[in-house]
């Protein structure tokens, strides 16, 4: 079990280190970057003394150095000039759209998108895990019919279109708050309990609007699963050792089914993070979503590289997380190799 | 007689409802009596299993009871009607006063408890509070249906058992409450020969030591008549006849059971072919190996294991003739197949040639590529085991049959059409039915167009693995006569892989058994059974039941050569897996692998 850990921990570190490589290639593919550009724009101005700035600039982030330096630079395995470190050293770099270093730029939009995307996740979870079973032991009633048309309706409705309209009904029925994720009177404030209570609650809005879509896939997903092992003969096996009805579906189907349903949690993530791009600027979400947008159409590589890597980072993790799960929940992955 | 534990009379069953209501199961009544065993016999759909089903309410949804009552009468305790039995009745007696096996005990089982913990369970429902006791008393259980190591099984899951450990498991799971009743749906049939026997005479020392009425769902007769006192025998949903074993099977009344009788596949000796030797080989194989790594744990493959499928196997298949490879599951019979095919390489070393009879050309088999390919895959031609997963079921059995002449581009599709139905109506069925789709066609009437479709381009070589172990038994028999006439008439060469003995004795002229990779026996058919020699061999016939209730299983022969464990055979035979015995020539052309 630990080596089979070790073993996914490593292949993610090589993954991650893969992906950083591609993620500053895809960036840099366009030509020029954000100074360059800069520079020309300057230029085409006549302003003298600001290029000069910029190519001081340039220089420091060794923006003029060859594509794959620059890479190593970035990540920290080679030495920058005037002792810029790199990522592998904690230094993010410079945002040079937003005339900050990364670290500052994005500040609590790194840990809010964690949030944002966790509820997102656990409100799937809590939701489609019911209703899915529910579906597939009653197939073909009413029950499972309104479950598919809701389920359907989720699906089909725009994301933004369904942030707008809760948005409107949440604060004039249920007075939720609107926008943001927390009252901008505790933004930079230190962590208290009313600011905790104020992000929970300024939370149940995107986590619907970002969840429904996936709820509805989920849903689905283990609505057919379910029905596919609840065909099988070992939960008439379970009927004639003469277990009841909901413990014999509890405990040997649904268990089965849950295996994709785990599985997937590495597949969700990004696309919930990526789906919540437009949600976040909607809903003036202070998320990374936003803040990739700018970065990614201005070149502001670092801050989109940050970003981008970040996100690769969290479906790792995700990834990860389900690999262990499964490894916990079916014991064919965890003793594959045992005893033969 | 003493009064029945279990009941059931007039018993009918309905699919479905309204005008599409279809009975399957039409006033059946039997009775199962304590320490005795009740044989429901029958071919597929007859309703046997439905009617099983039935006595523990655990038909499916769309099936219902009709009419008839189904009575249960505990030692010492009231009469009972299941019928209008309600949920909470019928669930305290599933697993504890009435146990069921299931045919196929991996499916049956769930891949994500331990044994220990599935078994556990029917204790715990019912009634066991402490599960230290329950424990306890699964270890025990386990010990008594044959578990070498009952701590160890405690605590395996289902894919670390062998398919004959699976079932000796669903025993003690059905048995762990001692049930009055044990209900056993085809509790054998997914398993190999020696192993079938082995757990039949479980169930019995199982029925010995609790004194359980036994309902054994079965189609062999050879099964039922080595454990069945009575019989009942189905079809299409009613009782034929019914009767004790004895009198049923030696002096059977009904057509239909002394047809099931005349089906069953038995050895006649006098009836096994003795070919004369010959030299004109159609394919020869020298020196055949083949070694599959198991994917080792880890990015690299560490600890990966060497599993040998084949090991220097030397087969000749004279023209004309049927060379039978008869061994259980995994004894590397298909992937001799398949190397014969081209379809898996030898490992390095191998000599395999088919001999070309029109170009008179000796070709090697694994290294085959272009022109001379494809016209070894137009010679050469396989029937598959399972008919229903063999042919494509979105295409009408037109396609099936002229798509290998439209791939080898043989003829315009007139003719195609044209021979396609000359060799559907050659295989016994009606040409005027070449639009239909398989799910139209039975079983048998599948392999006949398998069969069909694999003379389509007129082979020389056909290579059948299982052909009929998916079929009921008189299908089979009508299935092995028609591939012996074809043989004759389509002047063919067979390759015939069975796990059955029986199967093969009529039509092969020389046979090889095989067992771990390795051929421990080879012989023209006749001198083979006339004097089986290997252990293992002798184990195989012993145990392939008979029909009639004077030949029991011999379960001595059996357990010397059962097992497929090398180690385990009696000397001359024994040897090391790492280091096999030769084959040694006992009589002319007779080889038993055995040192000195």
């Amino acid at each position: 079990m630990i080596r089979y850990l070790g073993q996914r921990f490593l292949t993610m570190l090589v993954t991650l280190a893969i992906v950083s490589a591609l993620v500053f290639w895809i960036i840099n593919l366009p030509p020029g970057d954000y100074l360059s550009n800069q520079i020309a724009e300057l230029r085409a101005q006549g302003e003298a003394a600001s290029i000069e700035q910029a190519e001081f600039l340039r220089q420091q982030y060794s923006l003029d150095q060859p594509l794959w330096k620059q890479y190593f630079i970035w990540l920290g395995a080679m030495p920058g000039p005037d002792g810029y470190t790199g990522l592998l050293q904690g230094d993010f770099g410079w945002s040079f759209e937003f005339d900050q270093p990364v670290k500052d730029v994005l500040g609590e939009a790194l840990w809010l998108t964690c949030l944002v995307n966790l509820a997102a996740l656990l409100f799937i979870y809590i939701v489609s895990l019911p209703l899915g079973a529910i579906a597939a032991v009653r197939a073909g009633s009413w029950l499972d019919y309104l479950i598919a048309i809701i389920g359907y309706i989720g699906l089909a409705t725009p994301n933004f279109l369904l942030a707008l309209i809760l948005l409107y009904y949440g604060q004039i029925y249920l007075d939720l708050p609107v926008g943001g994720l927390m009252d901008p009177s505790f933004e930079g404030e230190p962590l208290s309990w009313a600011k905790v209570k104020s992000v929970l609650a300024h939370l149940i809005v995107p986590t619907i609007v970002i969840g429904t879509a996936g709820t509805a896939a989920m849903i689905r997903r283990l609505r057919a699963n379910l029905l596919d092992e609840l065909g099988k003969p070992y939960v008439v096996t379970a009927k004639a050792k003469g277990l009841s009805a909901t413990k014999r579906v509890v405990k040997y189907p649904l268990r089965a089914a849950l295996n994709p349903f785990v599985a997937d949690i590495g597949n969700l993530l990004p696309s919930l993070v990526s789906g919540s791009v437009l949600v976040s600027v909607v809903l003036s979400l202070p998320t990374l979503g936003p803040a990739l947008l700018t970065a990614l159409r201005t070149q502001d590589q670092y801050l989109a590289g940050f970003i981008l890597l970040f996100v690769s980072a969290l479906t790792l993790i995700g990834m990860l997380v389900s690999d262990i799960l499964l490894a916990i929940l079916d014991p064919r992955i965890r003793f594959g190799g045992r005893g033969k | 007689m003493s009064e029945p534990i279990l009941s059931v009379s007039d018993l009918a069953i309905c699919f479905g409802r309204g005008r599409s209501e279809n009975e399957v199961v039409s006033g059946v009544s039997l009775s199962l009596h304590a320490g005795k065993t009740l044989a429901l016999v029958g071919e597929s759909g007859s309703g046997k299993t439905i009617t099983g089903r039935a006595m523990m309410g655990l038909l499916p949804a769309k099936a219902r009871i009709t009419r008839g009552q189904i009575n249960y009468t505990p030692p010492g305790g009231k009469t009972e009607n299941l019928v209008d039995a309600s949920t909470r009745r019928l669930r305290a007696l599933r697993g504890c006063e009435i146990g069921m096996i299931f045919q196929e005990p991996m499916s049956s089982l769930s891949p994500f408890h331990t044994i220990g913990a599935q078994v556990k369970e029917g204790l715990l429902l019912h009634g066991e509070k402490d599960d230290r006791t329950a424990r306890e008393r699964c270890i025990e259980t386990f010990e008594k249906v044959g578990f070498p190591d009952p701590n160890r099984a405690y605590d395996a899951y289902p894919f670390e058992l062998s398919g004959g450990m699976r079932q000796r498991a669903m025993i003690a799971m059905a048995t762990i409450c001692r049930p009055a009743v044990l209900i056993a749906d085809e509790p054998t049939t997914a398993l190999d020969v020696t192993t079938q026997a082995l757990i039949l005479d479980l169930i019995q020392k199982r029925q010995e030591e609790t004194g359980m009425a036994v309902l054994l769902i079965t189609h062999d007769l050879g099964v039922v008549s080595n454990i069945a006192d009575n019989i009942t025998v189905l079809r299409k949903g009613r009782v034929m006849e019914a009767g004790t074993a004895r009198d049923l099977l030696t002096d059977p009344r009904h057509p239909y059971l002394k047809r099931l009788i005349d089906a069953a596949p038995d050895v006649d000796v006098s009836a096994a072919h003795n070919p004369t030797p010959s030299s004109d080989f159609i394919v020869e194989a020298r020196n055949v190996s083949k070694t599959f790594t198991s994917r080792g744990r880890g990015l690299f493959g560490v600890g990966s294991e060497k599993i040998h499928a084949l090991r220097d196997v030397d087969l000749t298949i004279p023209r004309g003739e049927t060379v039978a490879l008869v061994g259980e599951s995994g004894s590397g019979k298909s992937t001799l197949a398949n190397v014969v095919l081209h379809a898996t390489k030898p490992d390095a070393g191998a000599s395999l040639t088919y001999h070309c009879e029109d170009t008179g050309k000796a070709l090697n088999i694994p290294e085959l590529s272009g022109t001379e390919l494809t016209r070894f895959r137009r010679e050469v031609q396989v029937v598959f085991q399972d008919p229903y997963a063999s042919l494509s079921p979105r295409m009408t059995v037109q396609d099936i049959l002229a798509e290998p002449l439209a791939i080898h581009n043989v003829c315009d599709v007139a003719e195609r059409r044209d021979r396609s139905a000359a060799m559907l109506k050659r295989v016994g069925l009606d040409p005027s039915h070449l639009g239909r789709f398989p799910h139209a066609f039975s079983g048998g009437q599948r392999q006949r167009i398998s069969i069909a479709r694999a003379l389509m381009l007129q082979p020389k070589l056909l290579i059948c693995d299982e052909p009929t172990s998916a079929l009921d038994v008189s299908v089979q028999a009508q299935v092995l006569e028609l591939l012996d006439e074809l043989r004759e008439e389509f002047n063919l060469s067979y390759l015939f892989i069975s796990h059955d003995l029986a199967v093969v004795s009529r039509l092969a002229d020389e046979i090889a058994v095989m067992c771990r990779g390795a051929i421990v026996e080879q012989a023209p058919a006749r001198a083979l059974f006339e004097n089986p020699s290997h252990p293992y061999t002798k184990a195989l016939m012993a145990a392939a039941p008979d029909p009639h209730p004077d030949h029991k299983l011999d379960l001595n022969a059996i357990a010397l050569g059962a097992g497929a464990r090398p180690e385990e055979w009696p000397a001359p035979y024994r040897y090391d897996r790492a280091n096999p015995a030769p084959l040694r020539e006992v009589d002319p052309r007779h080889f038993v692998r055995m040192t000195a």
